[in-house]
């Protein structure tokens, strides 16, 4: 049982950790988990959308911010030159000079200065030039320029009709651009170009700001040149780059032909990129705001990072839940397995524990302390039953004891009070033997109130009723009231003293008859009223009390019986010994004193004879001999005497004898008996038989020598020794067919000095026969004889039980 | 007591059974000395030469003792038991003659060693056989042990 234990419990445990906590657990994880990443997913595609509109926003509100700086300075540059080129003494100069009425000189000095003032005004102004209407420098601040042509620079040819203001062009390391205006005489007519050199870096340095761009912001401007986008401004992230193929700047590609809008598309470094797309609103060029894919969404893999962090912390936190939650609903289980596994070791005594809960648990914790006391009091009942049966049956050997130990066993295990009434002797009372409360007041009470009111068997108290029906009687709830009414007035102040919330009384029967009732009470005011099953088990205690108590009374009377069998056992061994001493010493002196008289009688008759003879008459010679004759016959019935009496003493020593042997050698030794005589002796086969060969030799001897001497007066003696079965018994006969006698004498044949013929004709002594009975008696058989007058005797006898196991019989029964 | 040594001792306390015995013997032609004690006391004294038969020594006989078993002061199964615990006197033969067919007697006196155990009958005729068995014993016996 112990080992059983050991090896179960863990075994148990684990499997409802493996199979519960772990699943569940297991369970809760994964959920979180799906549920977690499906979050995270969504989440993420829900914040880049998020964070995407929002650059894409922030890449419109650039572009459009950068597009408006860009048409901005390019008007106003426009403006700028478009001033110089109207101003009114340049104009007066440049027609004097196509007029011719100034002299070159004086047109290049005076010119000049003009120039110079405005160059002043303009900062970014490098330098100014005019060309003449075909290209060629007139006149500059600088005045190396003079005579440079221009005829074929774009910027020229454009600068011929309006303000234009050239694509940017690398000087070193700055970019200039030529900002062209057209010079118009005092009529109207062209005249010159405004050439001014124009420093385009403060541009450049605008539209690099990467006011709300991030690191990876980048504002480029090119246009379409020869399929190839050319970019006027320098990348900030790649300020040597000019040319870039179409294939690779998609948003400018687009951008150049005049759309606007946004686009993902990967840059020229390959790097995927979030742009914004503009014509920059002046002759084709393009204006594209982007920023790097990466930079954009950091914000978003931090977000990122932040949501997986915070699925970890869920799933850990839903794993650490769901293993306490399952702990919450697998620690009751594994608490109600192992006290099941304690109770199934035999431990009913285990209480789950959690009959306090209000939940499921609390309702199978319930139902299983409630099975397991339920358990407990049916093997408590049995145990006790067992118990009492056994204490019962210690008991019987004392009867007083046994009825105060049966009340207070059943008080103990049905409560409270236990009386037990058995009736009287002569059926009128019915008394109470035995009483048992815990509460010795209680007790005392009681005592002294059945002491004051017997009840008799005919009274019509509920005991009374119980004995004579013999059927039990129940009352779950009693009021006192009604107690009351159906007991004897004697009884109240003990009803109402322990106030009985309840009765049981049960026969005490045996064997059909009813030999009292046990009487049980409740009074506890916190006990429950009896029910059925102390019905059935005060029943069943009962029956047990009821055939101890019976038992009881037999032994009582037998131990009674037994003592006075026992001293009167001795009494008569005592007396028996002191006569069979008295008879022994008796035969003892019988043997040596009372055959020498004999002796002596004997021995001097035949010496009178034998010295006297002569002297004699015959008359006296014939009275000596019967004198010695007598005294013969004397010692023959003293020597038969104390072969009688030495059978009663000597004993019987059973030994397997072959009984035909036996018989042969007796008819041998008795040879003398029949010398003379015409005698047929016939043996049949005897069996083999148990008895004590020298005493069985005596009943032959006797028998043949008995058949052999009433024999005397047929002509042809027939004696004939057999052997029978009767009943499976083996019964040895002696036949002979000789003077017989009388059956009416039957009752004396085996009598001590019985004798069915007178001495003078048979001699003996009449203990021959009475020898013979008492030795067949001695070994358990029995002797019998058939006979009649003249008809012959047959004797017949049997050795008893076991005589005739002897094994190989010559003439074994079949 | 000088004389002749003493060849049977017959230890009788009935005199007509010694009488008897004496003239059995003498019938059968055994006329050996023979002396008669009348109780067991006296048969041992006689034995071991104490008290009346004081001095007397073993080699004067018996060279047979003859012995009752119901005798007055010590029984007959004492003297037996006393002659046969002797060194010297165990060596005599001690026939019991007894009237007594008890088997407890008979089977006591074997234990005791006796030599012969003869049942006196109360015919006169069997016990004269008996004893004519006896003097057959005896010449039997007539060169006994050196003393």
């Amino acid at each position: 049982m112990r080992t059983r234990h050991s090896t179960n419990q863990p075994r148990m445990r684990w499997t409802l950790r493996s199979s519960l906590l772990l699943k569940q657990t297991a369970f809760v994880a994964m959920v979180t988990i799906v549920t977690g990443g499906m979050l995270i997913l969504a989440s993420e595609s829900f914040a880049r959308r998020m964070v995407r509109g929002e650059i894409d926003q922030r890449l419109s509100l650039a572009a459009t911010d950068r597009q408006a700086l860009l048409q901005n300075y390019i008007h106003q540059q426009q403006e700028l030159v478009g001033l110089v080129a109207s101003r009114t003494r340049l104009r007066q100069l440049v027609t004097d000079r196509a007029a011719g009425k100034i002299a070159g000189d004086e047109f290049r000095r005076q010119s000049a200065q003009i120039l110079a003032d405005a160059r002043r005004s303009a900062k970014d102004f490098v330098s100014i030039s005019i060309a003449d209407p075909h290209g060629t420098i007139i006149t500059a601040t600088d005045e190396t320029s003079v005579g440079n042509d221009y005829g074929m620079d774009p910027d020229f040819v454009e600068g011929r009709r309006q303000s234009t203001l050239g694509a940017p062009r690398r000087t070193g390391e700055t970019y200039q651009s030529l900002l062209t205006a057209p010079v118009a005489g005092n009529d109207g007519q062209f005249l010159a170009v405004v050439i001014v050199v124009l420093d385009v870096q403060p541009m450049a340095d605008l539209l690099a700001g990467q006011t709300g761009l991030g690191e990876s912001g980048e504002t480029l401007v090119g246009t379409l040149r020869d399929s190839t986008i050319h970019l006027l401004l320098p990348a900030h992230n790649a300020p040597q780059l000019t040319d870039i193929p179409v294939g690779r700047m998609p948003a400018m590609a687009l951008a150049v032909h005049g759309q606007s809008g946004l686009l993902h598309p990967r840059d020229y470094r390959g790097v995927e990129v979030l742009a914004a797309y503009r014509p920059v609103g002046y002759r084709d060029w393009g204006l594209v705001v982007k920023l790097d894919a990466a930079e954009a969404y950091a914000s978003l893999s931090r977000f990122r990072a932040i949501v997986a962090l915070l699925e970890v912390a869920i799933v850990l936190a839903g794993v650490a839940l769901s293993y306490l939650l399952a702990r919450r609903f697998t620690q009751p289980i594994l608490h109600l397995a192992h006290q099941a596994a304690t109770i199934a070791t035999g431990d009913l005594t285990a209480r789950t524990g959690l009959a306090h809960r209000t939940d499921e648990f609390g309702d199978l914790a319930r139902a299983f302390d409630k099975m397991a006391e339920q358990i407990q009091r049916h093997l408590r009942r049995a145990e006790a039953l067992a118990e009492s049966s056994h204490t019962f049956a210690e008991s019987t050997r004392d009867y007083e004891g046994l009825l105060t130990r049966v009340a207070h066993r059943v008080a103990e295990f049905v409560g409270d009070t236990c009386v037990i009434f058995l009736v009287s002797a002569d059926g009128v009372w019915l008394e109470p033997v035995a009483l048992y409360d815990q509460d010795p007041d209680a007790m005392a009470f009681a005592r002294a109130v059945l002491a004051a009111s017997p009840i008799r068997v005919a009274d019509n108290t509920m005991s009374s009723k119980v004995f004579r029906e013999g059927e039990p009687l129940l009352v779950p709830q009693v009021s006192v009231a009604s107690l009351r009414q159906a007991t004897k007035e004697e009884y109240w102040p003990l009803l109402d003293r322990v106030a009985s919330r309840s009765l049981l009384m049960v026969p005490l029967r045996v064997q059909g008859r009813t030999i009292g009732i046990l009487s049980l009470s409740r009074h506890q005011p916190e006990a429950p009223g009896y029910g059925p099953e102390d019905l059935e088990f005060a029943t069943a205690l009962a029956e047990r009390a009821a055939l101890t108590i019976v038992n009881a009374r037999l032994y009582q009377a037998l131990e009674t019986a037994k003592e006075d069998l026992e001293r009167r056992v001795v009494e008569r061994t005592a007396q028996l010994k002191a006569a069979n001493n008295e008879l022994e010493s008796f035969s003892y002196s019988v043997a040596h004193d009372l055959r020498a008289p004999l002796r002596a009688m004997d021995g001097f008759s035949r010496l009178v004879v034998e010295d006297f003879a002569p002297l004699l008459p015959d008359e006296a010679q014939r009275y000596l001999h019967l004198v010695r004759e007598n005294a013969q016959q004397m010692g023959h019935l003293i020597d038969d005497l104390l072969t009688f009496a030495r059978l009663s003493r000597q004993p019987v020593n059973r030994q397997p004898v072959h009984t035909a042997d036996l018989v042969e050698q007796v008819v041998k030794d008795l040879q003398h008996d029949r010398e003379g005589r015409a005698v047929h002796i016939a043996i049949n086969d005897l069996p083999v038989c148990q008895a004590d060969p020298a005493l069985l030799r005596q009943v032959f001897a006797n028998l043949l020598s008995n058949a052999l001497k009433f024999t005397r007066t047929r002509e042809e003696a027939r004696i004939e020794v057999r052997s029978q079965t009767d009943d499976g018994e083996p019964v040895y006969v002696v036949k002979d067919n000789g003077v017989g006698f009388d059956m009416q004498y039957m009752g004396k044949l085996f009598g001590v000095f019985q004798r069915l013929h007178r001495a003078e004709e048979y001699e003996g002594t009449g203990v021959g026969l009475a020898i013979v009975q008492r030795i067949i008696h001695r070994h358990g058989g029995r002797i019998w004889a058939e006979a009649a007058v003249d008809k012959g005797a047959t004797f017949y006898f049997t050795l008893g039980g076991d005589s005739h196991g002897g094994g190989s019989g010559r003439n074994s029964v079949s | 007591m000088a004389g002749d040594p003493v060849e049977i001792l017959l230890v009788e306390d009935n005199p007509s059974d010694a009488e008897l015995t004496l003239r059995a013997l003498r019938k059968n032609n055994v006329t050996n000395r023979i002396h008669l004690v009348r109780d067991g006391a006296e048969a041992l004294e006689f034995i071991f030469g104490k008290g009346a038969y004081n001095g007397r020594s073993l080699r004067e006989g018996p060279r047979v003792i003859l012995l009752d078993l119901k005798l007055p002061k010590v029984d007959g199964l004492e003297v037996l038991r006393q002659i046969k615990s002797d060194a010297q006197a165990r060596n005599v033969p001690v026939v019991v003659l007894t009237s007594s067919k008890e088997e407890r007697d008979v089977v006591e006196s074997y234990r005791l060693g006796v030599n012969s155990y003869i049942v006196k009958p109360v015919d006169f005729t069997q016990f004269t056989e008996a004893v004519r068995q006896l003097g057959l014993y005896w010449t039997l016996l007539n060169q006994p042990p050196a003393l």
